[in-house]
């Protein structure tokens, strides 16, 4: 009788804790089916590779927002920007890959931090929502090619050039002379072609038109608000604003925001140790399977 | 004795409990223990990664995924320590079946049960609770170990100490192989995560 008793406790204590354990996984905000939103941050210069002194690498970033994209859980993104522009190609690689995920139906919405400007504007125009604080710097829609010229330097130093060329433009750009009067046109050309591609894509992705973009892109910086006023920031607020816009946008209610970011193997193992040793090592562990694949 | 009375029973009085079950061994019962056994320890282990993947999304630590997977791991772990432990037993001098000793260790491993209640507790806990669960994990672990012991004995009319060796030194091989591969496995991913992605 005695033991019928406690085989009776041990049941019911294991089966209330089988179904109030589904009950709280299926709301838990971190496994949980309710929705996350994936952020993604872009610093820095804008650059295809990641350089030594940091930045963003437009193939890190597209392949997180890739990665964003197809994961189920995740039901929006939020691209925290956080840049002065970089090259052309890297921002339209991103601006690209923000685009097909706005194609695909998951929203994208962008917080803009100190500055968005330039490339860092031109990736943020492809998102559903942009959110700014009022003295956000962004805007600086324009191309620009420097060309530094050495000639002086190198005549004073004594360095000559012996140049042996294919075709008559084939060193536009070097620093050891300025630009012939044909090659600056041919640089002219360049940068209008770069520049109209920067203003279709804008006007494209802000839903204006091109000419009422042309009007403002000159170069000129904005302000966040300036920027609202213009249309080409939706609304002004902080980071926290543009998640729940991007959580309003997926239909979540407590979005739970994810961080698609790789870290060091210290970082992974010991960077929660304060939180537990067994939750820092095992977080590390699952963190270190998980990056992986967005390293491949 | 029913499947309710020999599924507890290994917890109460394992040694009656497994005297009966090997007197009647029934495969089907020893499928349904892996199974509620998976399915507890599947909860538990879900509600402890929630405390832990806070920062993490991904497909493969979603619930379902996790709640369903665990069973099958139960039911491939459960094989798999039975055939070497099997084979270890008759190292010992044992004299029993493979397939007697295939469902008298599926009841070595009811104590998992408690992974359930132990993954609510820690979730309470909260961050700590992880901790818990890993403690408790290793408690439930060795309880495993030691009823694995009592249906070794049993069955395969080991002594006391034959017995005990048989799972003690199966065991601490695996977990001395799990161990290197565990430190083999974070070299090689350290490679990867080499190349310069922290922001």
């Amino acid at each position: 009788m005695k033991e019928k008793i406690i085989i009776l406790i041990i049941a019911l204590v294991v089966l209330i804790s089988v179904v109030v354990g589904i009950l709280i996984l299926f709301q838990a905000p971190a496994i949980g089916i309710s929705g996350k939103v994936a952020l993604i941050r872009v610093e820095g210069t804008i650059t295809s590779s990641k350089g030594i002194f940091g930045g963003t690498s437009s193939e890190e970033i597209v392949k997180q927002i890739k990665q964003a994209r197809e994961d189920f859980l995740i039901k929006a993104i939020l691209i925290r920007i956080n840049s002065p522009g970089g090259s052309a190609a890297a921002s339209q690689e991103i601006y690209m890959e923000i685009m097909k995920t706005r194609n695909s139906g998951k929203p994208v919405v962008v917080s803009m931090g100190d500055a968005a400007t330039s490339g860092g504007y031109y990736i943020a125009s492809a998102a559903n929502r942009i959110v700014a604080a009022p003295g956000t710097l962004t805007g600086s829609i324009g191309v620009i090619w420097v060309h530094p010229v050495l000639s002086r330097f190198f005549e004073e130093w004594g360095i000559q050039f012996e140049i042996v060329k294919s075709g008559p433009y084939k060193d536009i750009g070097a620093v050891w002379r300025n630009f012939t009067e044909e090659e600056w046109q041919l640089a002219k050309e360049a940068i209008n072609d770069t520049y109209d591609q920067f203003v279709e894509d804008v006007a494209k992705g802000r839903n204006i038109s091109v000419e009422k973009i042309k009007q403002i892109a000159d170069g000129r910086i904005l302000t966040g608000r300036q920027a609202k006023e213009l249309g080409l920031v939706d609304a002004l607020g902080n980071i926290e604003d543009a998640t729940k816009l991007a959580a309003d946008l997926a239909g979540i209610e407590k979005p739970v925001v994810v961080e698609l970011k790789k870290r060091t193997l210290f970082e992974a193992l010991f960077g929660t140790m304060g939180e537990g040793i067994s939750r820092g090592i095992v977080k590390g562990i699952i963190q270190l399977y998980l990056q992986k694949q967005i390293a491949l | 004795m029913g499947f309710i009375e020999r599924f507890f029973g290994v917890l109460i009085n394992p040694s009656i409990t497994f005297k009966e079950i090997n007197e009647n061994p029934k495969l089907l019962e020893a499928f349904g223990a892996i199974l509620i056994v998976g399915l507890c320890a599947g909860v538990g282990g879900a509600l402890n990664l929630s405390l832990i993947a806070q920062e993490i999304a991904h497909p493969l630590i979603s619930p379902i995924v996790l709640i369903v997977s665990a069973p099958l791991g139960y039911f491939l772990t459960w094989v798999v320590i039975s055939c070497i432990l099997y084979a270890s037993a008759k190292v010992f001098g044992g004299t029993g079946a493979f397939e007697a000793s295939l469902i008298l260790l599926s009841f070595a491993f009811v104590p998992a049960i408690f992974l359930a209640p132990l993954g609510v507790v820690a979730y309470a806990i909260g961050a700590f609770g992880a901790f818990i669960y890993t403690l408790g994990s290793f408690v439930i672990s060795i309880w495993g170990m030691i009823l694995a012991i009592f249906a070794i004995k049993e069955h395969h009319k080991l002594s006391t100490p034959r017995a005990v060796m048989a799972v003690f030194i199966p065991v601490l091989v695996i977990a001395i192989i799990i161990f290197v591969l565990a430190f083999i496995a974070i070299i090689y991913l350290e490679k990867f995560l080499t190349y310069p992605i922290s922001f």
